[in-house]
């Protein structure tokens, strides 16, 4: 393959919608306007997939990125404050725990605290180990609040990311993209042109009859990949067979009653699972399944009476398979979003992909860009999506749920090499043996391999060489820490309100 | 707890937001409450500036992003000044800013150098910077950490745009607490028990009140001296220059890293070359050339299309006999003038600056704090003087400016180090002040003033083990400087690659 | 090889400033064809005489190529990490001088700055207790400093050497690296009136040695420069009040201290220097005060040593020639500048000479460039380490004693005056060209001597209360640790340097 013209300069990126105004607004804010164009191009027939989107803390550093005032960002966004994801009827139905972002305990003597926990919860104590995390007790109180920079105490800080209406974010970070001199194209893509002896994508031919042309393209399209796969062809690789949900049905609902709830709510249904993301004016939610398992009528209808507020809309199915384009960076095209591959939103991943495109992008911007850099960038983003993969086939793999067909077939189904050797790790020694470059740490794979009841054979044991009673003792202070953490705590409800309430206007 | 100082900034200029950035980025709101008056009517003497290596440790003192600031203030870099037909016409050395060759056996470079020419093998000094072959390439790259590698022999400055660096500065220090205020100051009102500056009036009306009060009027010095009367020490006698013209061009395709200055019948010219266009002026003695005709030369020698008409400005060499007087400090213009010879403006901003931080007053503004300020604020002029005389004084052209200049008594210090480098390469180190022995040695020999002897030390090697060396030196300078990237490269890119690879990390979780 | 215009030294003088000088310029220069002859006049030193030194020296040694352990053995040697100075003050204690830095700086904000504002709102913890040397001293532990203790701050040692071996043994590398030498009981210099420059000596044996440049290393006589060349003293007397010398010793001191004393008394400075083998013991006093006996007995009273029977005693005349270097001679040690023994100053007085003759070794012709550049920087060195001296006579607070009182009143020289006045303002330090001394070590001598700071650094402030005290007591843990690490001083020496030590 040819290399791609150096250095870049005209950027035209192809779809709105959150991945591609992500795409325009930081690179807009990190390139500049004076050596580089971008451009564009979305169709508001096309519309997007704009659902309550719900994200994970390294959004944070997105953020930063950008500059933006956080208030502000929640308020135009009518956001929440995301805690973690409670689980409910995953292990077995009438039992429930929650994924926190941020560790349990501290760890100690170079050892993990769950290793500590483990001891203590075999020695009779009480195994609730969500008293040793700040965020899960935050969370069943309905309490929020951010640690101060300045705060040196040795409480545990509070971890956070938001939940946040997807539409109302594309249409934030269209502002601030338009600002810092990002060009909209209005239009429908019709025609596509490529460089015959290369392949390489040359310009685009719009509907009301502009050419736009290009050095490098951001295919931010969705499913449907009109550059890298209409065009260029790049194949998909389908992850069907682990993960098999092929159908989502999503459905609005108005503001319920009491308060709104600071962490998104994966409920287990029969042929999948069901959604439930507050935002500050209405409510997320959908059912996430298998239409082998449940026909599309039925899903949507028992959606529909799963629901605990009025729907504002009628319900929409949308279709999709699990799996990556094989590859996500072709010739002078890179796919972002959607575009790139389909990853149910168990763990509200979808707009956390797209941030590590686009970093490592950057990383290769705007020179230095060839096919060893495509080929690095693909093995890359894949194993990205690959560690991404494997956690979430856990939740379904490991469960005691044997009640519905589609739950059998998810506890006897095979899984991937890569998580069986994790799982007989974990089983063995007690640790999760997470890799330093994968986004899911020990905590996460601790809070889902043991809510989930997986539970290690042993221990590590440097936990048994404090005596019992220092081991009470440390215990007794993390619980402390955690509890005074909580009571500097305001209510989520209250803290929205003093911050970053989209009900109040602004100047 | 001290309840905070009130200190009041008259004028927006460089001087003005450098104050106030270090003021607002260093120094807690609990401590100093920093306003700014500026007037937009009276406007800023805003050129294309070229700088000293000691700005970055400003710009890094307060967490400032280089290629953000490179980017924002469309900058370029600086290895040093090429002068041009200083000392006489054809003349052509460069002022680098980094070492000429490295201490051999503990004997400074220098002496072997000397040796050498005095064997008859004259190479020039200039092969041994790794700075001036840069430079001279149209080079650039960052000095490696490697203390032992040539690459480690060069620091760097920039070139940049005073006005855009101004308002970078004014958005700093504005994010960190500086009020700012639109105004044209009208009033003056002192204490009557001492003499100290009470408060300012506006035109507004306003009346600002203040414990400390820094004069960044430029020239007039509108408190400093047009109230407090700090008094003015004339050095015009030993610089004669007195007025320039300036005018910025369209960027040319030559992007060497340097500022030039070329030495003119009454004067000199500069050419600060920026990322969008290039700074350019004459620097002369109006004793020697009327305005029009400096004007003519000026548009006459430009390497690129005049993008505006040259305006004038004028002013005399010297300096405030008190830069803090009472409760004022005079920065910047307001403090001295020495013209921009050899760039250093904003190092007398910056060192005041820092010598304000270090020497930080209370309310009860304690004098001996201004004392030991003034004490080193007059070491850095007079140090500074002194190697600019030494441009003017050291020549043999033979135009009305350059024979004054050569026939005038210049002060004693400078006699003397002539004198000292002269006879034996000696050149004098200080504690405080500019210039390092580097700075000295490239403008003496750059202006024909070559040591007759040299350090005996420099006997102790084989002369053929020192020629090894010194050829070796020369061509591991030329095969680095072949591998560097070019200036206007690096700078179109490194503006923004920075802020890409910093991204890519924030975004990554890599770092906070 | 390029011709030189001097092809020959001749040094005549005694001691270390002979000695010394020989070595140097043959290190240096030797390799050159440089020629050095020594006219060597007899000794004046007493067996139990001790060259206390300040800490710059040992890099003067490695530089000669004069191995430090053997040093040590040979001339009996300890090791000193600073000076304790009692009595300046009839209510405060004794305090330390550490060769070295104190606790570490946070931020752009000096620690002297941290300690003030600590000190101003109660914190009770001296200066000197951020001191590794201090410490380490207190407990009698010595150590080299390495990059831990460098990481908290800098440390640095000096010696005690007895004199007379010490000597000898930089005579016999000396001659080794090829000085000759020729002794004389005293010397005549025939100068040549023309050029003004000395063209020979004769010695008392009738013979002649002739050279190119003269090394005047005979003592405060200066029979060269001040004799010859007729260059006349600025004294400083009016800074210091002694004007007389006695020297003794007492059996060694045990445990072994790593550091020396120093005593004000009514008339005068008692000086304790520790020996690996003996206690040297230097009273600086004024004779119209007391007596060269009575003077002998206060010694021994204040030191409570038995003091053995060979006290020597001598004029001590504080002050320097007015230039070091006149015509072809150059004056090294007490014939360029004499200094009252508080402080330790005069080997460092000769490597800082030395230095600096030869990074200014002439050339070429006789313009005087060198001599002139020499002249200009030794007589900065000279003041600035004069001033430090001065600080402990300035800032005494024996009110009542004539002798101190007077030395209170005395208006310190300039440089000194401005120093005092910024610290009093808030421990600001201006610091000037050619300073022997840091910050820390004006620090030390100021604070010690009870001069009091109006104010602290107001961007001090920024630092919360609650982060302040924990610093310090991080600091203090970290110095008590590596202090209690530290082998005592008596079993590092015997170690490394001790004669006894198989």
């Amino acid at each position: 393959m040819p290399d791609i013209p150096s250095p870049i300069r005209n950027i035209t990126i192809v779809g709105g919608g959150a991945a591609g105004w992500m795409s325009a607004a930081v690179l807009s804010k990190v390139l500049g306007k004076t050596n580089h164009k971008i451009t564009l191009i979305e169709s508001e027939e096309i519309g997007t997939v704009g659902v309550g989107e719900a994200t994970i803390p390294m959004i944070l550093m997105f953020n930063s990125v950008l500059g933006l005032d956080e208030d502000e960002f929640i308020r135009e966004t009518h956001a929440t404050f995301k805690l973690g994801i409670h689980f409910v009827d995953w292990k077995a139905v009438g039992q429930s725990y929650f994924h926190p972002f941020g560790t349990f305990g501290v760890d100690m003597d170079g050892i993990n605290f769950m290793h500590f926990w483990q001891r203590m919860a075999r020695s009779g104590g009480n195994p609730d180990y969500g008293r040793y995390n700040a965020e899960t007790m935050a969370a069943r109180d309905n309490r929020f609040g951010r640690t101060p920079k300045t705060d040196l105490s040795t409480m545990p800080k509070i971890n956070y990311a938001f939940q946040f209406d997807a539409n109302l974010y594309a249409a934030f970070l269209r502002r601030y993209a338009e600002a810092r001199g990002v060009i909209r194209q209005e239009g429908k893509i019709v025609k596509i042109n490529q460089q015959p002896e290369t392949g390489f994508v040359t310009s685009l031919e719009l509907d009301n009859g502009k050419g736009i042309d290009g050095d490098f393209f951001l295919d931010c399209s969705g499913f449907r990949g009109l550059l890298i796969e209409e065009t260029l062809k790049s194949g998909y690789h389908d992850w069907s067979e682990w993960l098999p949900c092929n159908r989502a049905a999503a459905v609005p609902t108005e503001k319920p009653e009491g308060p709104i709830t600071p962490y998104t709510r994966s409920t287990a249904r029969e042929a999948g699972w069901q959604w439930r993301i507050p935002l500050q004016h209405r409510t997320g939610n959908g059912y996430v399944f298998c239409n082998e398992f449940i026909s599309e009528d039925e899903a949507v209808s028992k959606l529909l009476t799963r629901l605990d507020a009025r729907p504002l809309k009628d319900p929409k199915v949308l279709r999709f398979v699990t799996g990556h384009r094989r590859k996500m960076w072709n010739k002078n095209v890179v796919a972002l979003g959607l575009a790139s591959g389909f990853l149910e939103p168990l763990e509200s991943t979808s707009i956390h992909l797209v941030q590590i495109g686009l970093a490592k992008l950057l990383g290769y911007l705007p020179r230095f860009i060839n096919s060893y850099v495509a080929e690095q960038y693909n093995r890359e983003m894949l194993a990205e999506y690959e560690n991404v993969k494997d956690f979430l086939i856990a939740h379904y793999h490991i469960t005691q749920r044997e009640d519905t067909p589609f739950w059998r077939h998810c506890k006897y189904m095979g899984i991937p090499e890569s998580l069986r050797a994790r799982l007989n790790i974990f089983t063995e020694t007690g640790q999760a043996a997470v890799q330093q470059t994968e986004l899911f740490k020990e905590p996460s794979w601790f809070a889902i391999l043991i809510g989930q009841g997986l539970l290690p054979a042993t221990y590590h044991p440097v936990a048994d060489t404090i005596t019992e009673s220092e081991l009470k003792q440390r215990l007794s202070q993390i619980r402390t820490g955690v509890q005074d953490r909580i009571m500097t705590l305001p209510s989520h409800d209250a803290f929205i309100a003093q911050h970053c309430s989209a009900m109040t206007r602004t100047n | 707890m001290i309840s905070p100082i009130k200190i009041v900034i008259v004028g927006g200029g460089t001087s003005g937001y450098m104050a106030a950035a270090a003021l607002t980025g260093l120094v807690s709101p609990s401590l100093a409450q920093v306003r700014l008056i500026e007037s937009a009517e009276i406007g800023t003497v805003g050129v294309g500036e070229a700088t000293l290596p000691h700005i970055k440790e400003f710009n890094d003192s307060l967490g400032i992003d280089e290629a953000d600031f490179m980017r924002k203030t469309q900058a370029s870099f600086k290895l040093g000044i090429e002068f041009r037909d200083w000392g006489k016409l054809g003349n052509n050395y460069i002022h680098p800013f980094g070492d000429f060759g490295q201490p051999i056996a503990g004997v400074e470079f220098r002496h072997f150098w000397t040796k050498s020419k005095r064997l008859g093998i004259s190479r020039p000094l200039e092969v041994y910077s790794y700075a001036i072959a840069a430079a001279r390439n149209m080079r650039f790259d960052f000095p490696s950490e490697d203390r032992d590698s040539i690459k480690s022999t060069f620091s760097y400055a920039y070139h940049f745009d005073a006005s855009l660096y101004a308002a970078f500065l004014r958005e700093f220090a504005q994010d960190r607490g500086l009020s700012r205020t639109e105004g044209k100051v009208i009033g003056v009102a002192l204490k009557p028990e001492n003499g100290h500056i009470a408060s300012l009036t506006l035109q507004s009306g306003e009346i600002v009140q203040g414990d400390l009060f820094i004069d960044c009027s430029g020239f007039r010095g509108l408190l400093i001296e047009e109230q407090l009367h700090a008094g003015w020490e004339s050095w015009a006698h030993w610089l004669p220059c007195d007025r320039a013209y300036a005018v910025p061009t369209e960027r040319s395709d030559d992007f060497m890293p340097c500022t030039r200055s070329s030495s003119l019948e009454a004067g000199w010219q500069w050419r600060v070359p920026l990322q969008h266009r290039t700074g350019n002026g004459y620097v002369y003695s109006s004793g020697f050339i009327n305005d029009q005709a400096a004007s003519d030369r000026l548009m006459g020698n430009l390497d690129a299309t005049a993008m505006a008409e040259p305006r004038q400005v004028r002013f005399q060499a010297g300096r405030r006999k008190h830069s803090w007087f009472k409760n004022c400090i005079g920065l910047g213009l307001a403090s001295g003038f020495l013209e921009p010879l050899e760039s250093t403006s904003i190092y007398l901003v910056q060192i005041a600056v820092a010598n304000l931080i270090q020497l930080f007053p209370t309310r009860s503004m304690d004098s001996r704090l201004a004392k030991e300020f003034n004490r080193l604020i007059d070491v850095e002029y007079e140090r500074i003087r002194d190697f600019l005389i030494l441009h003017y004084h050291a020549n043999q052209r033979d135009e009305a400016l350059w024979e004054y200049t050569r026939n005038m008594s210049v002060p004693d210090s400078l006699t003397y180090k002539i004198d000292q480098f002269r006879h034996r390469g000696q050149i004098l180190r200080h504690k405080d002040g500019l210039f390092n022995p580097a700075s000295w040695l490239a403008v003496l020999t750059g202006q024909d003033i070559i040591p007759q002897g040299y350090d005996r030390l420099a006997d102790n090697l084989d002369e053929s083990a020192i020629h090894a060396k010194m050829d070796e030196l020369s061509a591991r300078i030329a095969a680095n400087v072949s591998e560097m990237p070019r200036h206007d490269e690096l700078v179109r890119d490194y503006c923004f690659l920075a802020a890409s690879r910093k991204a890519e990390s924030i975004m990554l979780g890599a770092t906070q | 090889m390029t011709p030189q215009f001097v092809n020959k030294v001749v040094i005549a003088g005694r001691d270390a400033a002979c000695w010394l000088t020989a070595n140097a310029l043959l290190q240096a220069f030797g390799p050159t064809g440089l020629a050095v002859e020594v006219v060597e006049l007899p000794s004046r030193l007493s067996p139990h005489d001790v060259y206390a030194t300040l800490p710059a020296l040992e890099a003067f040694h490695s530089m000669l190529g004069l191995n430090e352990y053997e040093i040590m053995k040979t001339a009996s040697g300890a090791y000193s990490l600073g000076q304790s100075f009692a009595n300046f003050s009839p209510s405060g204690p004794a305090f330390f001088h550490p060769y070295g830095a104190h606790g570490k700086a946070l931020d752009r904000l000096p620690f002297i700055q941290l300690w003030l504002r600590a000190h101003h709102s109660g914190m009770k913890v001296d200066f000197e207790d951020f001191s590794f040397n201090a410490a380490a001293a207190k407990l009698g532990r010595f150590f080299i400093p390495n990059d831990q203790t460098d990481m908290f701050a800098r440390s640095d040692y000096a010696y005690h050497l007895k004199a007379a071996p010490y000597v000898q043994s930089l005579k016999s590398t000396a001659l080794r690296r090829g000085a000759s030498v020729r002794t004389s009981r005293h010397i005549e210099a025939i100068r040549n009136d023309q050029t003004g420059e000395i063209a020979a000596l004769n010695l008392s044996d009738g013979s002649q040695v002739s050279g190119d440049l003269f090394i005047d290393a005979t003592g405060p006589d200066s029979l060269l420069l001040g004799g010859a060349q007729n260059v006349g003293v600025e004294s400083w007397r009016t800074w210091f009040g002694c004007n007389r010398i006695i020297t003794a010793s007492a059996a060694a001191l045990r445990p072994l201290p790593p550091y020396s004393q120093v005593r004000a008394l009514k008339s005068g400075c008692l000086h304790i220097a520790p020996l690996q083998d003996m206690t040297g013991l230097t009273f600086a006093f004024d004779s119209t005060l007391a007596s060269d006996d009575e003077a002998l007995n206060i010694a021994a009273m204040a030191s409570q040593l038995r003091l053995r029977a060979d006290a020597v005693a001598d004029t001590l005349e504080p002050g320097r020639r007015s230039v070091a270097w006149a015509g072809n001679v150059v004056a090294i040690g007490e014939s360029a500048a004499n200094f009252d023994p508080i402080d330790s100053l005069g080997l460092h007085a000769i490597h800082q000479s030395l230095v600096h003759l030869i990074g200014l070794f002439p050339v070429n012709g006789s313009e005087g460039t060198e001599r002139d550049e020499y002249n200009r920087i030794m007589a900065s060195h000279f003041e600035r380490l004069r001033d430090f001296q001065i600080s402990h006579f300035k800032l005494n607070q024996k009110v009542g004693d004539a002798f101190w009182d007077a030395a209170r009143t005395e208006p310190p020289p300039s440089h000194l005056a401005h120093k005092i006045e910024m610290f009093k303002a808030r421990a600001l330090m201006p610091m000037y060209d050619d300073e022997t001394f840091e910050i820390d070590s004006w620090l030390s001598s100021f604070l010690g001597h009870g001069l009091t700071p109006e104010a602290y650094d107001p961007l001090v402030e920024m630092l919360p209360d609650d982060q302040l005290i924990p610093l310090f007591q991080r600091m203090l843990g970290y110095i008590k640790d590596q202090v209690q690490d530290m082998t005592s001083h008596d079993a590092y020496l015997e170690l490394h340097a001790s004669k006894n030590y198989a």
